[in-house]
């Protein structure tokens, strides 16, 4: 089963307004696509930040069957980190699962 | 003691300690009167604040007046910690999960801060009486009024409060009429500073940064404050007195920057533009810092190490503490014990936190062989400076059955460095504070990895109790009763308050135990304040629980030392 990009994006804006909801005692900020995650202004603690990510991992799997690592030496090693904000960590996901068929996942996030 | 309240409560001092609790105790409608030996603004060292500060600050309602100051916003701490080391900074950036999260504090000039927050208390109610010096605080038993003897120019008098604070400062009337203050053997410096005008300003994120850099006798501290001031500091043990006095205090002073490549770069081409001071600062705590009608707040009550800031943050976290405490024993006096007992630990907690955190932090991170260095030196378990400190007991216990110990205090703050170190060796104004998100977050993951990895999680203590104690609440300031999960002696994880619930699912960890994705599955289905792995974190740490992977092999937690007061990201460690 694929999942569209879009779909995604607001699946994870969910996620993170989950989050935001939860760390905040008052006031929680509003969750959108680019919602700096990372830096002076992000939103989440870093290990908030990881059970998302983790967390995004789960679904993905078991909702989409898509098998995706996103902690990873190669997301850290990037010059451009994935987990800037959600929309740059959708279209990571987006890069990751790959094409349909090409055995890098059992599904994939389509464009 | 009735509710009729004709007896103010009488603050000695009106430091920030004192200031503080004025305006805690006039926002919950109390009487309080505040007798201060000086008059404001008078000179103070002591300038670069926490964000922790601030967030007191902010729901006592002053920030207001602190901003338009125009202070130099603090956003975090650079160290340059033993030779030949890469810069590390402490960020204080958080997200804003309130609107009293700060993510910076101010380095402030201590005459004019000091004076905003007094002249706010005044304005708030409190009568404030300046050159008004504390002689005695005396207390009468069976819950009497206690009686502050003062001193103003050739005036004398006395007063009756129903309650007293002690913020006299290092002073500390009430611990040293009583005998009670301790001094440290582990920390025993001496500081030697002055001002600059001028130097290097850094841009962009070390901008407005205090920096912390080593040399072979110590360490310097170097503050930019505001009208393009720094305050440069050297701290030094206090066994080079000797030296200082043959060479005289200017030149020590001058041989201490010279050593210190980083203080000559930021101050070529500045100017000294005041005398050099010194000081010895002994730590030192009080034997009991609250006791009948009498609460020891900031410097009154314990001191030390001014390494990371936490001064004028312990000062006004007690002083809310004390204000809190007394303000319910107004309203609820058959609490006297437990407010007592209270106060005692929360503050001994917040203290010894930062005792654990510099003994540690200087004894892992210097390479350097001097009288100075080597004295701090942690000598292993049997160190017998730290023979009455608590944390120091535990670890060595945890050492002798066979666990952590000592070491494993090392390796925590070894990963505290590790998590803010910078990727580059110099320190330059191109820094981006983004690497250090990667490193945490790195961290982070490898930190979930690990809980993940725990196929069975077992409660370590014999019994799992639920223990009564209290918090303040954020806005109200009054003192609220909460739950927290303990052993079997009472020690308890404060951090969270759980309920009874909770305690029934951690009992039954004994007899059976859950996967960490069992456990967190079913925290988060209690709910409650704090998620499933900062729970799940704090027990683990506390050694209330332990996890064990699929082979039953251990799984162990790369901790790293705790700061306190500089928000949530501090979280993560």
């Amino acid at each position: 089963m694929g999942m569209q990009r879009q779909e995604l994006i607001e699946r994870l804006t969910g996620l993170l307004a989950e989050a935001i909801e939860e760390e905040s005692s008052h006031d929680a900020r509003p969750a959108s696509p680019d919602s700096p995650l990372l830096g002076s202004n992000a939103v989440l603690t870093s290990l908030r930040l990881v059970t998302l990510i983790t967390d995004c991992e789960s679904i993905l799997e078991e909702e989409y069957q898509i098998h995706v690592t996103l902690v990873s030496e190669d997301a850290f090693s990037r010059r451009q980190s994935p987990f800037r904000t959600i929309e740059v960590l959708a279209d990571y996901i987006v890069e990751l699962s790959g094409p349909p068929g090409d055995g890098a996942a059992h599904s994939a996030v389509s464009e | 003691m009735t509710d009729s309240r004709r007896r103010p409560v009488i603050i000695a001092g009106g430091g920030p300690a004192g200031s503080v609790a004025a305006l805690c105790l006039t926002r919950l409608g109390h009487d309080v009167v505040v007798l201060e030996k000086e008059k404001f603004p008078r000179y103070r060292l002591g300038e670069s604040l926490l964000p922790g500060t601030l967030s007191i600050l902010a729901r006592l309602g002053v920030m207001d007046r602190i901003e338009a100051a125009n202070f130099v916003r603090k956003r975090a701490a650079t160290f340059l910690w033993g030779p030949d080391q890469e810069p590390w900074t402490f960020t204080f950036s958080t997200p804003r999960t309130a609107p009293w999260v700060y993510d910076h504090a101010y380095q402030v000039t201590r005459a004019e801060f000091d004076k905003i927050l007094l002249d706010a208390a005044r304005e708030r109610g409190a009568e404030v009486r300046e050159e008004h010096e504390v002689t005695d605080v005396r207390m009468e038993g069976n819950g009497g009024p206690v009686t502050v003897s003062w001193r103003n120019g050739d005036l004398d008098g006395s007063l009756r409060g129903d309650f007293v604070i002690d913020a006299s400062g290092s002073r500390g009337i009430i611990a040293r009429k009583m005998n009670m203050r301790r001094f440290d053997g582990y920390f025993r410096n001496m500081a030697v500073w002055s001002y600059y005008r001028g130097g290097r300003r850094f841009r962009g994120d070390l901008e407005g940064n205090i920096f912390s850099a080593t040399f072979r006798e110590g360490w310097i501290w170097i503050i930019p404050l505001k009208d393009d001031v720094y305050s440069v500091g050297a701290v030094v043990d206090q066994s080079a007195s000797a030296r200082m006095r043959a060479i005289g205090i200017e030149t020590f002073y001058q041989e201490c920057l010279e050593r210190c490549p980083l203080a000559m770069e930021i101050l070529s081409g500045a100017t000294r533009s005041e005398k050099v001071r010194v000081i010895r600062e002994w730590a030192y705590d009080a034997s009991s810092v609250s006791l009948g009608r009498a609460f020891l707040c900031g410097d009154s009550a314990c001191f030390i190490d001014p390494l990371f800031s936490q001064g004028v943050h312990l000062a006004t976290y007690s002083a809310m503490l004390a204000a809190a405490g007394i303000d319910h024993l107004y309203r609820t006096p058959q609490d006297h014990d437990a407010v007592h007992g209270w106060y005692e630990k929360s503050y001994r907690e917040a203290y010894n936190r930062y005792h654990e955190f510099l003994a540690a932090f200087y004894s892992v991170n210097s390479g350097l062989d001097s009288t100075f260095w080597r004295n701090r030196k942690i000598e292993g378990a049997e160190d017998r400076r730290f023979a009455d400190k608590e944390w120091f007991s535990a670890l060595a216990g945890q050492q002798e059955a066979g666990a952590g110990g000592i070491g494993e205090l090392e390796a925590r703050a070894a990963t505290l460095s590790e998590l803010w170190q910078h990727s580059r060796n110099e320190v330059t104004d191109q820094f981006d504070e983004t690497e250090l998100s990667l490193r945490r977050l790195r961290w982070a993951s490898e930190l979930m990895r690990d809980f993940r990895r725990m196929a069975r999680i077992t409660w370590v203590p014999r019994e799992a109790r639920l223990v009564s104690s209290f918090k303040v609440h954020p806005t109200s300031f009054r003192l609220e009763r909460q739950h927290f999960i303990a052993d079997e002696h009472g020690r308890a994880m404060t951090s969270y308050p759980l309920t009874e619930a909770h305690r029934r699912l951690f009992d039954s960890l004994k007899t059976h135990p859950l996967s960490y994705r069992e456990l967190a599955g079913k925290l988060k289905d209690l709910k409650g304040p704090g998620t499933p792995v900062q729970i799940i974190g704090r027990l683990t740490e506390n050694g209330f629980l332990e996890g064990f992977d699929r082979h039953g092999d251990p799984v162990r937690i790369r901790a790293a030392l705790r700061f306190g007061g500089v928000g949530a990201e501090d979280d993560i460690s």
